[in-house]
């Protein structure tokens, strides 16, 4: 199965076909620029993903590491590309997720080092934001794709929805008191909301990526 | 904590990775100008190109040196050291620093060079300029036995 890169979005009969990967990767050894903004066009998303899924703990304290990273990984690209023109990828996408990934190696390996402009993150951290990221491109992107549909099923959410989205820490936390005092509810009234708000959010990611996400069993279930 | 993370919601856990996702700037495009990759990606092809050769250069010294080796080896072997004289302190028992028996051989080699040090012409004994291996085994060979009645 081809690996949809960017939003799925129906193709305009009226246009001609988008250039395939291989091409464009004949083109960027030509030196044409076009066609390298292209790539990073259609796989930035999956680049940034792949390092944020390797080092998410590091990414969520410093912003700018996720945008170094993928800075690195792009010029890593490019100098791959052009430096072997006799090695064709077999997948344009995993080629793209094995170089983040040597990235964030590289990265971790620098700032154990200590010898690099990186932020100075405690060794601690470094080996608690570490996580294996996940080796099929496809499956990378269809979690992105779940967490883009994620994103805009809040924005639907309605006012008292997006309070509740706010107070998401103490609520996954499950410190429902603190929630509720908060937002100026009572806990059982909380609960319920939010029950209602999950089931908002299923139905809405349902509707656009046609994924069912599974609720938590309840005890009935059993 | 464990426990928490148990019982959450499969929507809860994606909107705790939203929510990591968007503190970390995960959904903008990546701030890099394509044509400056590109430049820098020639320019370190540039580079690669200059390294390629020169990691063969101490393998062309070595290889160079070893024919070099060889050479002097066979230019030896073909026209071999010429005349070597012993020295004559065996034979006439003398203890004479004439031949070179006084332990200052030592002092004078040189090794295969074409170098004699200032009055160690005496241990030239094969006449080639240097005071060599050659020079050795025939200072062996003369002083052998004054030396270990030394």
């Amino acid at each position: 199965m081809p690996v949809r890169a960017t939003p799925n979005t129906p193709p305009d009969p009226k246009l001609p076909p988008p250039p395939l990967d291989e091409f464009l990767i004949e083109s960027v050894r030509g030196g044409d620029a076009a066609a390298l903004r292209e790539l990073m066009r259609r796989y930035d998303r999956l680049v940034r993903y792949t390092v944020f899924k390797a080092a998410s703990e590091i990414c969520a304290k410093d912003p700018d590491w996720l945008e170094t990273v993928a800075a690195d990984t792009w010029a890593g690209f490019a100098r791959s590309i052009t430096r072997n023109p006799d090695n064709e990828p077999q997948s344009v996408p995993a080629f793209i997720v094995r170089i983040s990934k040597n990235q964030v190696a590289s990265a971790f390996r620098r700032m154990s080092r200590g010898s690099e402009s990186l932020p100075m993150i405690s060794l601690d951290a470094v080996g608690a934001g570490i996580t294996l990221p996940l080796e099929d491109p496809t499956e990378t992107l269809s979690r992105l794709e779940l967490l883009e549909a994620l994103k805009s099923c809040l924005e639907e959410l309605d006012c008292d929805g997006r309070a509740m989205a706010g107070q998401l820490r103490a609520i996954t936390e499950r410190r429902w008191c603190d929630a509720a005092e908060v937002l100026g509810v009572s806990e059982s009234t909380l609960r319920s909301r939010w029950k209602l708000v999950l089931r908002t959010l299923r139905n809405c990611l349902m509707r656009k990526t046609g994924e069912i996400v599974a609720p938590v069993p309840s005890a009935g279930d059993k | 904590m464990k426990q928490v993370q148990e019982e959450l919601d499969g929507v809860e856990k994606a909107l705790l990775e939203l929510q990591a996702a968007e503190c970390a700037r995960l959904f903008g495009p990546t701030r890099v100008d394509a044509g400056e990759l590109l430049k820098s990606a020639a320019a370190a092809q540039k580079v690669g190109w200059r390294r390629r050769v020169l990691r063969w250069v101490p393998a062309a010294a070595a290889a160079a040196i070893a024919v070099a080796i060889m050479w002097s080896a066979m230019f030896e072997m073909r026209f071999g050291p010429g005349d070597v004289r012993t020295p004559s302190a065996e034979s006439s028992g003398s203890k004479s620093a004439n031949d070179g028996c006084d332990g200052s051989f030592i002092d004078c080699f040189t090794g295969p060079i074409r170098v004699v040090l200032a009055d160690c012409a005496t241990h030239d004994y094969d006449s080639d300029g240097d005071v060599d291996l050659v020079d050795f085994s025939a200072y062996q060979r003369g002083c052998r036995g004054i030396t270990r009645n030394r």
